[in-house]
């Protein structure tokens, strides 16, 4: 089992959004999670990056045998966790290049790999740029600096390829785009897939079941995972709401 | 060379008194020139000694002026000129052969190379590949006394502030670099001073600069500052800029000197119509450093880019103080921009005064300063002035000051960078802000290098001046 969550609870600013969440995803997996506003589904992937806002009040999480809690956020990325942000921060002045230059080495010398020299990064950059359709300019400005929405989802992916993680937590990824945008974005992601790599895709609409043909589907309400199922369970809710599983709860 | 003229040192000190000195750090400068007036004559050029000299007398009877104490209520420069520094009146070079001790290795600036050691300007082992009609070298050495007197007149006349530092060189300064470019002439190369305190004794060097750009002559300036070792410093230097019609001057300074170099810089530079000044200040280590800017533009369409960065890190205290002077002309553009970054128990000061005159019209004037304290001891200053006494302006100025940004910090830690080097990222990038400014990229490269060294801790000396 490669991610494995036991009774967390977590607050932020004070409040309890958390409320005991048990999850496992092994290897390979592609679980979604889905829920009404609130529900604390974007808590659960901040609290697993080690956002800091978050604060962990009770539980458990091991990623591949480790106690994730114990590790700060930079290392919890190096051991292979990713997040793609449901609105990416500007970082005006640090070129996409130069920031995912110092992220890749900073990666390889916590896996006690030498750094990538300067032309071998280059020549991965531009690979994975083509693989994704990127444009060359944006390698050049700030970080997200200027994009547009879905440049910014676009730029999410493209890192997410640099970087290669085991496990991607893809924050509402959907939200904000057009139909087009997301089918891009989502078959950038799918190119990315291995049979080593799990997700965690947090969403609201079915439509991201179309394109990530997860293994299952969980429902948070409430601050709890309340039901889980397969990917019919997310169309059920699609043309249902949410409403008859909170009034099951 | 000898000069018979008594009037200009006389003239000096007219009038002084000792009650008007008393308990003044100023004293011992005066007292120094009234004791070795004749060796300070024997071993100046000529040309300066033939130039009226502020009144000490006048300046004494209304110090400290309103004006003073509102341009230098962060840095007691009189304080910084009351230590004991021994000077060197018979300009000995006390380091020989500076172009094999210095090394400047940024030699993809491509530059011609003056070498000013404490304030002796050395001869270059070869000419330097300036155009013809120019000139760049030691006014002891440039024999167009009259050029100088002419092109300089309006510099010369009056003294530029009411900085005590200004008024100490305008006494001690014997020598001079000069940078003449005759009308619609370019310096294809750029020019670079590098001015080095080297000494094994506390020492006082009186510097200045005269660049002179006739009309449409282009050229670009490279002004550098070093401190070897750990001896203290006090340097005090004047630079005095005059940009004639059309003319384009791009001028960059850059202090890497020592916490135990204290450096008060006076620039003047006067502006004629549809003149363009370019500059750039950055420090990147010091002691204690005051820059006094002040551009005037004198004709229509004049464009003044004034920008700068300050890293400091330690006990540093840096001032930078900039007037931009609109006159009674037309169309005017001025732009400040200043970035601080600040840690340790350093002080960082910056006030930028925009004065747009009675008469002028269409001018389009901004500054910005943002500053990044980065410890609880740091102190930053960031002052806006607009003197406006016209009505078709457009001024704007802004100021803003904080620490990292935290949302961007956790989106890099996020990508597998610590803390530490997220921060180091985003300084530099603060910082590049104002180094992008810099027209000349190979400099400007070069300088992005040595800020991203200096935050790391590096660069205690610019490579490219290491000595031997």
């Amino acid at each position: 089992m490669m991610l494995q969550i036991k009774d967390l609870h977590a607050t932020v600013e004070g409040k309890e959004i958390l409320r005991g969440i048990d999850l496992n995803i092994g290897q390979g997996e592609v679980h979604v999670l889905m829920g009404p506003n609130g529900a604390g589904k974007s808590t659960l992937g901040n609290v697993l990056v080690g956002n800091p806002k978050y604060v962990v009040t009770a539980g458990e999480i091991s990623f591949n045998g480790k106690d994730l809690l114990a590790l700060p956020a930079h290392e919890r990325a190096c051991e292979g966790l990713f997040m793609s942000f449901q609105a990416p921060v500007e970082i005006p002045g640090v070129t996409m290049t130069k920031f995912l230059q110092t992220a890749v080495n900073a990666r390889r010398k916590y896996q006690g790999l030498a750094p990538l020299k300067g032309s071998e990064f280059l020549k991965l950059r531009d690979e994975k740029r083509r693989l994704l359709g990127l444009d060359a300019q944006f390698m050049s400005r700030g970080v997200n600096e200027g994009f547009s929405g879905g440049e910014r989802k676009r730029g999410e992916i493209f890192q997410m390829a640099m970087l290669e993680p085991a496990f991607a937590i893809l924050d509402e990824t959907d939200s904000g785009l057009d139909v087009d945008a997301l089918r891009t974005v989502a078959e950038g992601f799918n190119k990315l897939r291995t049979p080593q790599t799990s997700a965690l895709v947090i969403t609201h609409y079915q439509r991201m079941l179309d394109y990530m043909h997860p293994d299952f589907v969980h429902v948070l309400v409430g601050g709890r995972i309340v039901r889980s199922g397969t990917a019919e369970l997310g169309y059920e809710i699609e043309e249902r709401g949410f409403d008859w599983i909170i009034k099951e709860v | 060379m000898m000069t018979n003229d008594m009037q200009p040192y006389q003239d000096a000190l007219a009038g002084v008194t000792k009650e008007l000195l008393a308990g003044s750090p100023l004293a011992q400068y005066t007292e120094f020139y009234a004791e070795h007036a004749d060796l300070l004559r024997q071993h100046s050029a000529p040309q300066l000694r033939l130039q009226p000299q502020a009144s000490w007398a006048a300046y004494l009877q209304c110090f400290p002026t309103a004006a003073y104490r509102e341009a230098f209520r962060y840095t007691d420069v009189l304080k910084a000129l009351a230590p004991e520094y021994a000077l060197n009146p018979t300009r000995r070079l006390l380091q020989a052969e500076p172009y094999r001790r210095y090394r400047c290795g940024a030699k993809q600036l491509g530059a011609d190379v003056l070498y000013v050691v404490n304030d002796v300007v050395a001869t270059p082992p070869a000419p330097l590949s300036l155009p013809e009609g120019a000139y760049a070298g030691a006014l002891s050495a440039w024999t167009d006394a009259e050029r100088f007197a002419q092109c300089f007149a309006q510099q010369n006349a009056s003294p530029a502030s009411d900085d005590p530092a200004w008024l100490v060189n305008d006494l001690l300064a014997q020598d001079a670099v000069v940078v003449y470019v005759p009308d619609g002439v370019k310096l294809t190369r750029p020019l670079q001073i590098v001015g080095m305190s080297d000494a094994t004794d506390p020492l006082m060097s009186n510097r200045r600069l005269y660049v002179y750009l006739g009309r449409k002559a282009q050229a670009t300036l490279v002004v550098c500052d070093h401190a070897m070792g750990q001896t203290p410093y006090l340097t005090t230097q004047t630079a005095r800029l005059v940009l004639s019609a059309g003319s384009h001057l791009e001028y960059y300074s850059l202090e890497e000197t020592s916490a135990q170099t204290t450096r008060l810089l006076n620039l003047h530079a006067q502006q004629a119509a549809g003149s363009t000044f370019v500059s750039n200040f950055v420090t990147l280590r010091c002691g204690l450093s005051r820059n006094t800017v002040r551009v005037v533009q004198a004709g229509d369409d004049c464009l003044t880019e004034v920008s700068g960065a300050l890293i400091a890190d330690s006990a540093e205290h840096a001032d930078t103080h900039v007037t931009v002077e609109h006159g009674p002309m037309r169309g005017g553009q001025s732009d400040l921009l200043f970035k601080q970054a600040v840690g340790g128990t350093a002080t960082g000061a910056f006030t930028g005064v925009v004065d747009v005159r009675p008469g002028a019209a269409q001018v389009a004037s901004q500054q910005q300063c943002q500053n990044m304290l980065l410890s609880d001891a740091a102190h930053v200053f960031a002052r806006p002035v607009l003197k406006i006494y016209a009505d078709d302006v457009k001024c704007s100025h802004g100021t803003t000051t904080g620490k990292f940004d935290a949302a961007a910090l956790f989106y890099m830690q996020q990508r597998g960078i610590s803390e530490a080097e997220a921060k180091l990222l985003l300084q530099h990038a603060f910082i590049y802000d104002a180094l992008r400014r810099i027209r000349l990229e190979p400099l400007r490269s070069r300088l992005s290098l040595l800020a991203e060294r200096r935050m790391r801790g590096g660069c205690d000396t610019c490579e490219g001046c290491a000595s031997e």
